[in-house]
C-alpha cells in the first residue's frame, strides 16, 4: 500500500464525529517504554537503533495482530507525512531508514513506533475529549507488548524513560484545544496558571520544524499589493508532534490551537492522570463556550472579522501555513456561533491536517517548493468553502 | 550533594529560612544563594550559614572525586552534568549510577517518588537473558573504548547468541 492511500483516511484526532464539543479537537495517550539492555536512542549507534527497531517490529507482529507495518516512505516528504499526522513524533523522520519502524491500526488510532527519544512509543489518538477511551486502547496494547518485551522498570520509580519528566508511568495524556474566544479575551494566562498548579501544561501550538525554520518568504510584494502572503519555508509549513502532543512554543498560538498535557508521571496512577487531563479539557471547553457568548455580544465586529476571513479564504491565490491556521480558526469560530455556513468544525479539523506541506504535496500534487504548496493550500481553502 | 534549587552545581551553603515559625533548610550553591538573597523581601528572613559551611563569596568547595557533575555513566558514557541540565537520562543504568542526583530532579518534577501505576508482566527466563545482554553490551562499549578488538569480537558473538536465545524464547511464548 503506498503512503498516499494511507492519507485518504483522515488522522483520527482530526476526524471529529462529535461537533458538540468543538473546543477539544482531539486527544492522545502516549506511552514511552524502554528496553533494559540498550542505552536510550539518543546514545545508541546506528547498529543499536536497528536492533531496537527489529525487536519492536517482532514484538508488535507477535502481540498485536490488528496492527500492520506502515507503508515504507520513499522520500523525505512521505516520511514527513507520518509526522504531520502525529503517528510519530518529530524525531522520527530524522532517524536512519533502517532504524525506523511504525505499525498502525487500520483506523490509524493506534501507532507503535521505535527510537524516538525512547525505544518504543505507543500512541492512541482519538477525536474530541475521549481520553479514557484512548487510555484503554493504549493500555491494552501495552499489556500485550509487555508480555514479550523486557521493559526497563524500577520497583520504586516505575518505567525508566529518557525524559525524566516521564519517569514512572511513562504516560503523556494530552488534548489539542481550539480556544479562539479565550485567546481573544486574553484569558488564557490565568487558565494556564490554574492548570499549572495541578501539574498540567497549557501551551501554544507552534508550527514548523524550528531547526530549519527561517523567516517568512513574502510572495508578491510591490506597491499594488495591500498585504503580501507570508509564506514560510517548506519545513515550517506543518504542525508536528512530540510526546506531549503538538510541538509548542512560547510564541502566540498558531490558529488559537493549544496543547494541554500532564507534566508529571511519577507517584500518580495512569487513570488519575487521564482523568485530570480530561477534566481540565472539559473545564477549558466550558470557559471557551462562555467566552464565545461574550464575544458574540459584539456581533458587528465579529461578523466583520469572519466575513474578512471568508473573503480571504475564497480569494487568496497563495496562503502560508500560519495564515491558513488563522483563517481556519476564524471560520471555525464563526461556524460555532452560527455566523457562517460551510463545513462543520470536524471537517475543519481535518483541513488542519490536510493543509500541511507533505499532505498537500502527496494528496494534491503540489511541487515541493514553498510557493507551490502555498498555492495548493489556497485552492484547498476555496474548495473547502464550496463544500 | 547537588544544589536543591538548580540541581546542577555542588551545594556549598546550608540555607535556612523561617516559614510560618518553622525553620526550613536547603542545600544551595553559591549562585542560587545569591539569587535568593537578591530576591529577598523585608518579610523574608535569611538564616545564618551554619558554622563550618563555606560562605557564598568563598571559593567553591571541590566535589569529592568521582562524585561531581563531571562523573559519567559507565554504561552509556553520558555525563551527570548533561543529564541534570537536559533532564534526560542516557540509559536505564543512569538511574542507578546517578541515583541521588537524578532523584533530586525527579522530586522537583513529580508529585511522588513511588510509582503507583501499572507494572510490566515479566517472564523470568527472558528477564535473565535481557540482564545478560545488558551486561554484555556495557562490556562491549568498554572494550571498544579500550580498542581491544579481539575481545570485542568475542563479546559480539556472545551477544548474538543471547539475542538468538531471546528470539527463540519469544517464539515459545507465541
Amino acid at each position: 500500500m503506498p503512503v498516499t492511500t494511507l492519507l485518504k483516511t483522515p488522522p483520527p484526532w482530526a476526524d471529529s464525529g462529535d461537533d458538540a464539543d468543538w473546543a477539544v479537537v482531539g486527544c492522545h495517550c502516549t506511552l514511552a517504554r524502554n528496553f533494559s539492555d540498550f542505552v536510550f536512542p539518543a546514545r545508541c549507534n546506528e547498529g543499536e537503533l536497528c536492533a531496537v527497531a527489529s525487536r519492536v517490529r517482532t514484538a508488535v507482529e507477535g502481540a498485536l495482530a490488528g496492527l500492520t507495518a506502515a507503508p515504507p516512505a520513499s522520500d523525505a516528504v512521505e516520511t514527513a507525512a507520518f509526522a504531520e499526522r502525529w503517528l510519530v513524533t518529530d524525531a522520527w523522520p530524522a532517524l536512519p531508514e533502517r532504524a525506523r519502524t511504525l505499525h498502525l491500526s487500520p483506523a490509524q488510532d493506534l501507532a507503535v513506533s521505535a527510537n524516538t527519544g525512547d525505544h518504543l512509543l505507543l500512541r492512541a489518538a482519538l477525536p474530541g475529549n475521549r481520553l479514557e477511551d484512548a487510555w484503554a486502547r493504549a493500555s491494552q496494547a501495552d499489556d500485550a507488548l509487555s508480555a514479550l518485551l523486557n521493559y526497563a522498570c524500577d520497583d520504586r520509580l516505575g518505567f525508566l524513560t529518557a525524559r525524566l519528566d516521564m519517569t514512572g508511568t511513562g504516560l503523556r495524556a494530552g488534548a489539542l484545544l481550539h480556544l479562539p474566544a479565550l485567546a481573544a479575551r486574553d484569558a488564557l494566562g490565568g487558565l494556564a496558571r490554574d492548570l499549572a498548579a495541578h501539574r498540567l501544561a497549557l501551551l501554544p501550538a507552534a508550527p514548523g520544524n524550528p531547526p530549519e525554520h527561517g523567516g517568512a518568504l513574502r510572495a508578491g510584494g510591490g506597491h499594488l499589493c495591500l498585504t503580501a502572503a507570508e509564506i514560510e519555508p517548506l519545513p515550517a509549513q506543518c504542525l508536528l508532534s512530540t510526546e506531549d502532543g503538538a510541538r509548542t512554543a512560547a510564541a502566540p498560538a498558531a490558529g488559537d490551537l493549544y496543547v494541554l498535557h500532564n507534566t508529571d508521571a511519577l507517584g500518580v496512577p495512569e487513570e488519575e492522570l487521564v482523568l485530570r487531563v480530561g477534566h481540565a479539557a472539559r473545564q477549558a471547553a466550558g470557559l471557551e463556550e462562555q467566552a464565545r457568548n461574550v464575544l458574540a455580544r459584539d456581533r458587528e465586529r465579529l461578523e466583520d472579522r469572519i466575513a474578512r476571513a471568508v473573503a480571504l479564504a475564497r480569494g487568496a491565490r497563495l496562503l502560508g501555513f500560519r495564515e491558513g491556521l488563522v483563517l481556519l480558526s476564524t471560520l471555525r469560530l464563526g461556524r460555532a456561533l452560527d455566523l457562517v455556513s460551510g463545513p462543520a468544525p470536524g471537517r475543519m479539523a481535518r483541513a488542519l491536517a490536510e493543509t500541511q506541506a507533505a499532505h498537500l504535496c502527496l494528496m494534491r500534487g503540489a511541487e515541493r517548493t514553498a510557493l507551490s504548496v502555498a498555492a495548493a493550500r489556497a485552492r484547498y481553502f476555496q474548495e473547502l468553502l464550496t463544500e | 550533594m547537588l544544589c536543591q534549587k538548580c540541581h546542577r552545581n555542588p551545594a556549598t551553603v546550608k540555607y535556612a529560612e523561617v516559614v510560618d515559625g518553622t525553620v526550613v533548610h536547603q542545600d544551595l550553591c553559591a549562585e542560587c544563594l545569591e539569587t535568593y538573597q537578591r530576591d529577598a523581601s523585608s518579610a523574608f528572613s535569611l538564616g545564618e550559614a551554619k558554622p563550618g559551611i563555606r560562605p557564598p563569596g568563598g571559593a567553591p568547595r571541590q566535589a569529592p572525586e568521582g562524585r561531581g557533575p563531571a562523573r559519567t555513566c559507565p554504561s552509556c558514557g553520558d555525563a551527570l552534568a548533561r543529564v541534570l541540565d537536559a533532564a534526560t537520562a542516557g540509559c536505564p543504568a543512569c538511574y542507578r549510577h546517578f541515583g541521588a542526583e537524578i532523584e533530586s530532579v525527579l522530586e522537583g518534577l513529580h508529585r511522588g517518588m513511588r510509582h503507583r501505576g501499572k507494572t510490566p508482566r515479566v517472564d523470568d527466563g527472558r528477564a535473565r537473558l535481557h540482564a545478560q545482554l545488558q551486561h554484555k553490551r556495557t562490556l562491549l562499549r568498554s572494550v571498544l573504548g579500550l580498542e581491544d578488538y579481539e575481545q570485542a569480537a568475542l563479546i559480539r558473538d556472545e551477544i548474538k547468541g543471547l539475542e538468538a536465545a531471546l528470539r527463540n524464547s519469544g517464539r515459545e511464548l507465541d
